[in-house]
């Protein structure tokens, strides 16, 4: 029951924190000097057809009253129009959100698949040679540039091996497969179209290794600090003692145990991810929702930013959710509160 | 079970079945365009990759870093949806090929009348909307009403001469427009994009907003492509509408790829995955790198844009004609346009580019002579020099390094210049109230016709927002201009305009730093690629052939 209340108690105290962040983005973005009403018509606007447009898009309203029209339509679920696209702001996120979604997954992925063991690998030979691999790897993977190795790897697979493409997130010739969730290799995938299966998956190797770099190196140097802690411990010197083996210490007694700020650190590379890596996206024409979010700024569509803004918030705060639930899933001690 | 070699097997695994994927692609062929979309839709897979060594002659593959927004071709300002409206729609005339003078499109001919006020068009016969339904008179009055109606771009050209009373169906293709006052520049203002022509079945989609929603990824244009289909953010993708009454297009697919990184899309052209990229993708310096290496060439074609700066004359102390004909003499052109744009320019003395109608050659020009500067300085009590700021907007190398040379010449008559870069919102409502001192700019003509560029860069009505970015104001030049305007004189309005040219270079409201050329990448197998200099994005998909 306690898990059930735990829930229930912080969903309820989303609401206030998105509140905030509605008030906060609105604000903000609304003291950008510059005219959304000129920024639509173009340098060669005249002053009468912006002045209307301004008109009809409410911009002469008070700061406050528009405030108070978009949290009304919000409320309904309305998001509000695209000044950029003329399309509604939902149907936006709908169409570029499961591409971002979808890469933050696969690089999560790869992260988890690789950072992790190597984090083991390197506590467990601490300060040998394959401590010492790991942690050159580590090191360089945070601090390479994504837009550099995006395009060092684009260089190198693409253009001169040529096993991989140069971007986007399907082959031309494939046609996207239905549109269920608008994950390509989900959709493809359910629907048991192998060919875009195949087509989209290849595409996601590259966009998706260049943004796990960074945080294979981060999950790996996490890891490996995390474990050195928990290795020093009695009951690990207790598990050998026992007889244990050593893969059923690490990866049974230890793993366990030193989880904790690992997956803190997941989630918090989790929800940054899905804002979007508008370098990553745009090295390899990915149409995701980092770039739709840069086009809405640069272009003052104030329903954009928000909408981007509050779906990211949401997500945040529910990644953040899952990872606290997780915490109890793998430390029982734990009481909810 | 050892979990540490579960994990290692898991881990293989899963490499392995990359390597299996990535094993069957073929993307290290010359071009990856393999067949299908030509004919009939093709099922089997095998036949997909059957030849993807050859390209394919009749698929065009275009690239620019810029997305389209939407497609209405009455509400949208951008260039990149310009592309492709110009495409889907018909005009009443247009710009073809390399001419900057319109020729006849879904008008076979016209007539003006003596006053310049009534414009008669003949419409052709045999130009039908995509749905199948013919072009009419009544069409052209129906788009040039909702171009007035949405009152965004197009309007504000057609909105100060035309109004919903100025139309006269006299039968199905034949249809009288008046003005409400004579304006000269009106035919060519026709073969803009904002003249596109609509079906005016749109007003049963129309909804409560003119068909804003419903135009924004469709259309009901009569012209060469069809539009296939559109993926937000990837790519765009043009059918040959095979009735074409102008003849079958001889690319039968287009793809416009949005490929943000340019860096990425010069490797995809290099590979020949891509035919062509979009002129203003990539940065002088780097083109020069990629001609003809790898398969790409570099074409350069005249350009009527022009890079200038204004400089504020509502602030001290620009105000002072002296010290702005000092700024004109302190600047090394030659060395900008050798070092930044590569050559790929040439100096220009007033806004109305060479080879347009009206362009007067014997404007004064200020050499760069510090000397002279200086002197100048002196005279306007300014020998101290003073401290002025230039606006930039961010993501620009070109304007950066342009700004910055700018500075170094500057320096040297000891006016000391502060670079500072804004995003483009707030760039452009710093020029357009008046804040700035001076903002590096650059600026197309929407038509051939020097009304176009001297109404907004020299009428004391456009001041600001109208984009008299200089706040420049002068009677005889309003008076010329307004003169020009009502004429259907072309003596009369070429004298007009010559005159404006030369009271400009001597008042020096604006520096004009070059004419640009225009500089496309494209394969060398694309043939038939005619560049306009002044629709750059105008581009004849329905004309290109590739070897």
């Amino acid at each position: 029951m306690g898990a059930i209340r735990f829930i229930v108690k912080r969903l309820i105290l989303m609401l206030p924190i998105l509140l905030g962040i509605t008030i906060l983005t609105f604000f903000i973005s609304n003291t950008i000097p510059g005219d959304p009403a000129r920024l639509i018509l173009g340098p060669k606007a005249t002053p009468e057809g912006i002045e209307r447009l301004r008109e009809e898009m409410g911009l002469n309203d008070p700061i406050y009253v528009q405030y108070g029209k978009y949290m009304y339509g919000l409320v309904q679920g309305d998001f509000g129009k695209s000044t950029y696209s003329q399309q509604a702001v939902s149907e936006d996120l709908k169409r570029y959100f499961p591409a971002t979604f979808e890469l933050t997954l696969f690089s999560m992925f790869l992260t988890v698949l690789i950072g992790i063991p190597f984090g083991i690998i390197s506590a467990n030979k601490k300060d040998k040679i394959p401590d010492q691999i790991t942690r050159f790897m580590a090191l360089t993977g945070v601090a390479m540039p994504a837009f550099w190795l995006g395009i060092i790897l684009l260089l190198f697979f693409y253009l001169k091996i040529g096993i991989l493409p140069g971007g986007g997130r399907i082959d031309s010739w494939v046609s996207p497969p239905e549109a269920i969730t608008g994950m390509y290799t989900i959709d493809s995938l359910l629907t048991g179209n192998w060919e875009a299966l195949k087509s989209s998956l290849i595409h996601l190797i590259l966009p998706g290794f260049t943004q796990a770099a960074v945080t294979i190196g981060m999950i790996t140097r996490m890891t490996r600090s995390s474990m050195l802690e928990v290795l020093r411990s009695d009951y690990i010197r207790t598990a050998y003692a026992k007889g244990g083996s050593e893969n059923r210490v690490l990866y049974g007694h230890a793993l366990q145990n030193g989880m904790m700020p690992i997956l803190t650190l997941m989630g918090m590379t989790f929800g940054h991810a899905l804002g979007g890596s508008v370098l990553v996206e745009s090295v390899f024409s990915w149409p995701g929702l980092g770039r739709y979010a840069v086009n809405a700024i640069n272009y003052l569509d104030f329903p954009a930013v928000m909408g981007v803004t509050i779906l990211i918030a949401v997500l945040f705060i529910t990644v953040n959710l899952i990872i606290d639930i997780l915490y109890h899933v793998i430390d029982p001690r734990l009481k909810y509160e | 079970m050892p979990k540490q070699s579960k994990w290692l097997k898991i881990v293989f695994l899963i490499f392995m079945s990359f390597v299996l994927l990535v094993g069957c692609n073929k993307y290290n062929e010359e071009t990856t365009t393999p067949p299908k979309e030509n004919e009939q839709e093709q099922p089997d897979d095998d036949a997909v990759v059957e030849d993807p060594g050859a390209p394919q002659k009749d698929v065009f593959n275009f690239a620019t870093n810029q997305d389209i927004p939407h497609l209405d071709p009455h509400g949208t300002s951008a260039n990149t949806s310009f592309r492709v409206t110009y495409m889907l729609y018909d005009r009443l005339v247009t710009y073809d090929g390399t001419t900057t003078e319109v020729v006849p499109q879904l008008a076979e001919n016209w007539e003006i009348s003596e006053d310049g006020t009534t414009y008669t068009f003949f419409l052709r016969k045999d130009a039908k909307f995509h749905d199948g339904s013919p072009v009419t008179s009544a069409a052209v009055e129906y788009s040039f009403r909702r171009a007035i109606d949405i009152g965004k771009s197009a309007a504000g050209i057609f909105s100060k001469v035309i109004d919903e009373n100025s139309f006269e169906i006299v039968d199905d293709h034949t249809i009288k427009i008046k003005l409400l006052k004579p304006f000269g520049p009106f035919i060519k203002a026709l073969g803009t994009v904002f003249g596109n022509i609509l079906n005016p079945n749109l007003a049963d989609n129309h909804g409560e907003d003119l068909g804003e929603s419903y135009l924004a990824d469709k259309e009901v244009g009569s012209g060469p492509y069809v539009l296939e289909s559109w993926d937000r953010g990837q790519k765009l993708v043009l059918k040959a509408n095979e009735n074409y009454w102008g003849g079958t297009p001889t690319m039968k697919t287009v793809n416009i790829n949005i490929v943000p990184e340019p860096s990425t899309a010069r490797l995809m052209l290099e590979k020949g995955e891509l035919d062509l990229l979009d002129d203003t993708m990539i940065s002088p310096d780097v083109i020069k790198q990629m001609d003809g290496k790898n398969g790409v060439e570099i074409v350069n074609a005249p350009g009527f844009q022009i890079d200038y700066f204004p400089m504020n004359m509502t602030q001290k102390p620009l105000d002072n004609k002296l010290v702005r004909q000092a700024i004109a003499h302190a600047i090394n052109y030659d060395v900008i346009i050798d070092n930044v744009f590569l050559g790929n320019g040439e100096r220009i003395g007033g806004i109305v580019p060479k080879g347009m109608f009206g362009y007067n050659d014997g404007v004064k020009e200020y050499d760069y002579n510090l000397d002279k500067a200086k002197e100048l300085l002196k005279e306007a009590g300014q020998e101290g020099g003073f401290t002025v700021e230039m606006a930039i907007s961010e993501n620009n190398e070109v304007r950066r390094n342009i700004a910055v040379m700018l500075q170094s010449d500057l320096a040297k008559i000891g006016v000391t210049v502060d670079i500072k870069t804004y995003a483009w919102p707030t760039f452009l409502d710093l020029v357009t109230s008046g804040k700035h001192d001076f903002g590096l700019v650059a600026w197309t003509p929407d038509y051939a016709d020097p009304d176009y560029n001297l109404w907004y860069f020299a009428h004391s009505s456009s001041k600001g927002p109208g984009f008299n970015l200089a706040f420049y104001e002068n009677k005889r030049i309003d008076e010329l201009l307004e003169l020009a305007r009502k004429s259907v004189d072309d003596a009369q309005r070429d004298a007009a305009y010559k005159e404006i040219q030369a009271i400009m270079a001597e008042d020096v409201p604006y520096i004009f730093l070059a004419q640009r050329s225009v500089q496309a990448a494209k394969r060398e197998w694309v043939e038939r690629h005619e560049i306009n200099p002044m629709n750059t994005w105008y581009v004849p998909f329905h004309k290109i052939t590739k070897k």
